[in-house]
């Protein structure tokens, strides 16, 4: 049906899909077939390699494979992987290493693999993952890695030539080619068989439309766990052409790498376009050598389009689609500069014409199909269809009898052009209804990009109540919610404005790369908590009002006295609040509190929130000399502190000085009772508490002996807690044990997160650190934060009691890194319990996290930014470095507080402004993003130093260390004195076996000179290695 | 008198424990000294572990007061009661051996 070519056509030898591939044999055999950095093959020995490995897998499993999974990169070894698993007759699978292990452990399952092909990034990623392969699944040897033995168990399976086979295997129209995952609206992934039949009809296609031909250099940029990648390499090979794997980085210099390599044929998904805009690389012109421009994946927008066919004038640019079930693509739109434009709804390019040989129809909201210019659920039949999913369960409501025929629902809504063409309007649940009206979420965006400095813009709708309110984020200029609302209005009916506007650094992607609605919900669900619709930031205290109004019987906090509801919280907060209106406290008055973790402290925390007042809250262990700064530097104008305290700093301060239960009592005593949540504190004259103003100053410790307090405003603190709880998800159930002082930043906003999630807190102090584990089990503790200290002592008294399980779901770690071993105790004591990885200060609150279910990839990673925001890493020249390399971590975006507390100099240093005056923290911490904009954090400028002329930082050796067997803590101490770089370590392992085992791992100078093994290392109050003290033990003789 | 106490208090009291343990000729024990003075940094090689010691001005962190529980549980094939976990059970040598001698 569809003219694909003549002899040597892949109908005519029944080779299915790889006869695309020995088309290209026959045209180009001595020519390129694949090409990835340097490594470059012909079809010839491609063709060659491929019989090859399918010999040895068949030879190695007594006949021919069902399923072969490919668990690779974009890479030579992984191009060839998939010509092998066809030319072995076996059904494809492939998997992204980057993926969790066990999503793709549970796709090798439900394919039925018998066996697996790994380039590096595979094997590397089976190394990795904490539960290993099944024995029972041979890995074919095409990775180095492999031979050393880093993946435990695996059974590998030589390559041997002399078992190639002779041809490859033959196959039936019926047969899969390919098995591809998708996720499912549960979460779990669906197989979506593709047949060589369809794929076969889908090439004969591609060719007579597109002409790929032996001089085209075809790019390679999709996954290949991505069905566009199955287009990139047979529409390439189909045609003779060289198949090109284009690097990220390419990305920065597009028309350099297209001019280096002559590439014709660009096939991306159209976010590359802002990306390569960013980077200066669409100039008119500046792709002169591109034949075609291919996009898929998601809505192409008009502008994109046309800025691409300036660049690429030479260019026939087409927007592509078409969901994995219809086999990769099944309609197109070419685009005319002339007449494409006018045709654009919402400001996105049609999806064009269904390919022939298929037919489609538009289903109504009825459930007929609508006839002419009308607009319903895409649903298409023909050859391209799949058979249905691998589990035929999830056939369910995906597949509609029509006329006697079965036609694929791809949830998209569609609406039929004049002319005929098709325009893509969102998937079905990007329509809500507000007050009874359907609502276009596409249309507000396309609106709102529109405004002036906005570069990009994705609405949400949340539960409003009695409808769904719309929550718009927008990245760009930090235009006032106010001025783009009124912008809005002039594009917009009044009821599709949105209710909230958010302006963040970045919209956040999920690991296809598109924009990750389900995350940018939560957090607008999480910033709605905070504050009133209309308003642009909340209110600390808004999220204890939402949580009273919401669940007030719901348990909010526990102490060692006893628990308070969320109703009960919410009084006694109003209770602080009148009797701070009663001793004339104000907007902007600091109120310093001293207190062990209880549910007083925490009322105290709202209340003087609330009042618009500042809570400066000091650790229970700071004594009266380090107290005393402090207070004369916040200059507070009520002091709240225990009875031993009173005496020694009486003298210290001016402002009224109170005994905790001296004030506690007055609190709860001496006034009138508290209005409900709605009402105003009596006798409050003072204005309602604007997001900007300043809710806590946080004391941190520093290089200098002066006290430093970070200001943390309103908007900044639920700005932060409403995006960690977007990527953490604590639920209403959920009990957060907390055994950090609120006076630290971490236990500080567990409270709101916990506050925001309307669960329980409890507050553990250091008293019960014997009974740790005890505690954790009888308040039924399903979160529990961490330092790795706080881990260990943990993972020991598990050890004492293996049999008793406790209810722990997750664990956050912050502060320092995890060592592995630790986070593989503690998930061996706490089946089930997942371990976060998080980085952060409290300047910013927290740099990034790694969400709970990518818990096991990039191990070292300390995660994606928080969504909204932006992380660079900077070069001494103040520029961002590449990807890889080192440079200072600094953080953009809502969440960055304001400076210092009257430290002028030291915050115009560390919160700088850059071109469009938006503020950047430089951390002063150093690391790296790779490819995909995950952060490692490889140390502090004062972990940095320079030994034999070689720049290190001591993390890095400790790292190295904790890498060693037997070792279960390290501490580098650099060279000072007379004295050469050393380690200090605990574990079973003797030094001098250490040493050798860093000297596998480090460059010579970084090996120290000598290791001390010692039974412990002195912390810090916040539970991190003390590391003056450490090198002092060295100067002293260890013990 | 040391005793066990019917409530573990949440603060450590700030007086040293009244007496010394009754069986004075059972101390001390060399394996308890060796596996104490290991989770004291701040105890200078030559200095002796008496009764009165106090083990927290002498280093001894939460941490390290976990691992030294579980040091002397493996050293003396026992295990301490949960009610005896408090802070005041390892607030001196001598509250501790005396502790520990019960179960031992």
């Amino acid at each position: 049906m569809s003219g694909h070519g003549g002899e040597h056509g892949p109908g005519g030898g029944g080779f299915g899909l790889h006869g695309w591939f020995l088309r290209g044999l026959g045209l180009a055999e001595g020519r390129p077939a694949v090409q990835a950095g340097t490594e470059t093959l012909t079809y010839g020995q491609a063709h060659q390699t491929a019989l090859t490995w399918a010999g040895s897998l068949c030879a190695a499993l007594g006949g021919r494979p069902a399923a072969v999974g490919i668990l690779a990169g974009r890479s030579v070894t992984g191009y060839l992987g998939v010509l092998a698993g066809l030319y072995a007759g076996a059904a494809v699978v492939p998997l992204n290493p980057d993926f969790p292990a066990a999503r793709n452990r549970a796709a090798l399952a439900a394919a039925g693999a018998a066996a697996l092909i790994v380039d590096d990034a595979g094997a590397a990623a089976l190394a990795a993952s904490p539960v290993p392969v099944p024995n029972t699944l041979p890995i074919l040897n095409t990775a180095p890695l492999l031979e050393t033995g880093a993946v435990p168990g695996s059974r590998l399976v030589p390559v041997r030539p002399a078992e190639a086979a002779e041809e490859p295997a033959k196959a039936a129209a019926g047969d899969d080619a390919y098995i591809l995952f998708t996720s499912g609206s549960t979460g779990r992934p669906k197989g979506v068989p593709i047949t060589h039949g369809g794929a076969d009809a889908y090439f004969g296609h591609v060719a007579e439309r597109h002409g790929i031909g032996t001089g085209d250099v075809v790019s390679q940029t999709f996954d290949l766990s991505f069905d566009c990648a199955i287009f990139d390499l047979f529409a390439a090979w189909g045609g003779g052409a060289r198949l090109l794997a284009v690097p990220p980085g390419a990305l920065r210099d597009l028309p350099g790498f297209a001019a280096e390599h002559g590439l014709t044929t660009w096939f991306s998904t159209p976010g590359v376009i802002s990306l390569v805009r960013r980077a200066g690389g669409l100039r008119a012109g500046a792709l002169p050598g591109l034949r075609r421009a291919l996009f898929a994946g998601e809505a192409l927008r008009a502008v994109d389009a046309a800025a691409w066919q300036d660049a690429a004038p030479g260019a026939v640019v087409e927007n592509l689609y078409g969901p994995t079930e219809l086999t990769i693509t099944v309609s197109g739109h070419r685009w005319s500069p002339g007449a494409s434009p006018a045709l654009a709804v919402n400001g996105i390019v049609p999806i064009g014409r269904i390919h022939p040989g298929h037919d489609h129809l538009l289903l109504g909201p009825g459930g007929e199909p609508v006839a002419g210019e009308g607009e319903g659920e895409l649903c298409v039949t023909g050859p391209q269809m799949t058979r249905g999913y691998l589990d035929p369960a999830d056939d369910r409501g995906r597949f509609l009898e029509h006329a006697s025929r079965r036609w694929f629902r791809t949830g998209d809504r569609v609406r039929r052009l004049p002319g005929g063409e098709l325009a893509y309007l969102g998937r079905m649940d990007t329509q809500v209804q507000v007050h009874g009206l359907r609502v276009e979420l596409g249309e507000i965006d396309h609106a709102a990009r529109s405004c002036p400095g906005v570069e990009d813009a994705v609405t949400v709708a949340i539960d409003g109540g009695d409808t769904a309110d719309l929550v718009l984020f927008h990245t760009g200029s930090p235009t006032p919610p106010r001025d783009l609302a009124d912008a809005l209005r002039g594009r917009l009916p009044d009821r599709m404005i949105p209710r909230r506007i958010h302006h963040v650094e970045a919209l956040p992607a999920n690991p296809n790369g598109k924009t990750d609605r389900r995350t940018l919900t939560r957090l607008a669900e999480g910033l709605a908590a905070a504050g009133p619709a209309g308003s642009h930031g909340g209110t600390v205290h808004g999220l204890l009002d939402r949580a009273a109004t919401a669940a007030p019987d719901a348990p909010a906090v526990r102490d060692a006295a006893g628990r308070w509801t969320y109703a009960e919280l919410d009084r006694h907060s109003r209770l602080v609040d009148a009797w701070l209106a009663r001793r004339g406290i104000g907007r902007g008055d600091r109120v310093v509190v001293q207190s062990p973790g209880t549910r007083e402290l925490v009322a105290l925390y709202f209340g003087i929130v609330r009042r618009g007042a500042t809570f400066v809250p000091i650790n229970p262990g700071t004594k009266p000399f380090q107290l005393r700064q402090v207070l004369a530097n916040a200059d507070p104008r009520l002091v709240v502190v225990p009875a031993g305290t009173l005496g020694p700093i009486a003298d210290a301060v001016a402002a009224p000085l109170l005994e905790l239960g001296a004030a506690w009592e007055e609190i709860t005593h001496a006034g009138p009772a508290a209005p409900g949540p709605g009402g105003a504190a009596k006798g409050a004259a003072s204005a309602a508490v604007r997001p900007d103003d300043v809710a806590v100053l946080v004391y941190t410790s520093g290089s200098t002996a002066s006290p430093k307090a970070v200001v943390c405003p309103h908007a900044q603190m639920t700005f932060a807690t409403a995006s960690i709880q977007a990527v953490l998800e604590y639920r209403p159930d959920d009990v957060v044990f907390c055994r950090f002082p609120i006076s630290w930043d971490y236990g500080l906003y567990k409270v709101l997160l916990a506050c925001l999630a309307r669960c329980e807190i409890v507050l553990a102090g250091e008293e019960s650190d014997l009974r740790l584990l005890e505690r954790i089990r009888e308040t039924g503790a399903t979160v529990v934060p961490l330092v790795p200290s706080l881990a260990e002592m943990l993972v020991a008294l598990a050890a004492r009691e293996p049999a008793r399980p406790a209810s722990v779901r997750m664990f956050t770690n912050t502060g320092a890194a995890l060592p592995r071993a630790t986070a593989m105790a503690l998930r061996a004591a706490f089946p089930g319990a997942t371990v976060v990885r998080q980085f952060g200060q409290t300047e910013c609150k927290r740099v990034s996290i790694v969400p709970p279910e990518r818990e096991h990839e990039r191990p070292g990673s300390v995660g994606p930014p928080l969504p909204g925001t932006r992380v660079l890493v900077l070069g001494p020249d103040g520029a961002p470095v590449p990807p890889g390399a080192t440079g200072e971590i600094v953080a953009v975006g809502p969440h960055v507080m304001p400076g210092y507390w009257r430290l002028p100099e030291l915050t115009a240093r560390t919160f700088r402004r850059d071109e469009a005056g938006r503020a950047r923290l430089h951390t002063g911490d150093y690391g790296r993003l790779d490819e995909d904009g995950h952060l490692y954090f490889e140390g502090r400028r004062d972990d940095m130093f320079k030994r034999k002329g070689i720049r290190m930082s001591t993390l890095e050796i400790e790292n190295a260390a904790l890498d060693v067997p037997g070792v279960r803590a390290a501490v580098a101490v650099p060279p000072g004195g007379d004295r050469d770089l050393a380690l200090v370590v605990i574990g079973d392992a003797p030094p001098h076996l250490v040493l050798r085992e860093l000297a596998r791992r480090l460059e010579p100078a970084k090996v120290p000179a000598r290791c001390e093994v010692v039974e412990e290392l002195p912390l810090t109050a916040h539970g991190k290695y003390a590391r003056l003290e450490v090198a002092a033990m060295l100067e002293g003789g260890v013990r | 008198m040391f005793d066990a106490d019917a409530e573990p208090s949440t603060e450590p009291s700030t007086e040293p424990p009244i007496g010394t343990p009754a069986d004075a000729g059972s101390w001390p024990d060399p394996a308890f000294e060796t596996v104490l003075r290991r989770h004291l940094p701040f105890l200078a090689p030559g200095e002796e572990i008496t009764p009165e010691l106090p083990l927290r001005d002498h280093g001894l962190d939460s941490l390290g007061t976990v691992t030294l529980l579980v040091e002397l549980e493996d050293a003396y094939a026992v295990r301490f009661r949960d009610e005896a976990l408090t802070p005041r059970t390892f607030r001196t040598a001598g509250t501790l051996w005396k502790v520990l001698r019960e179960i031992a």
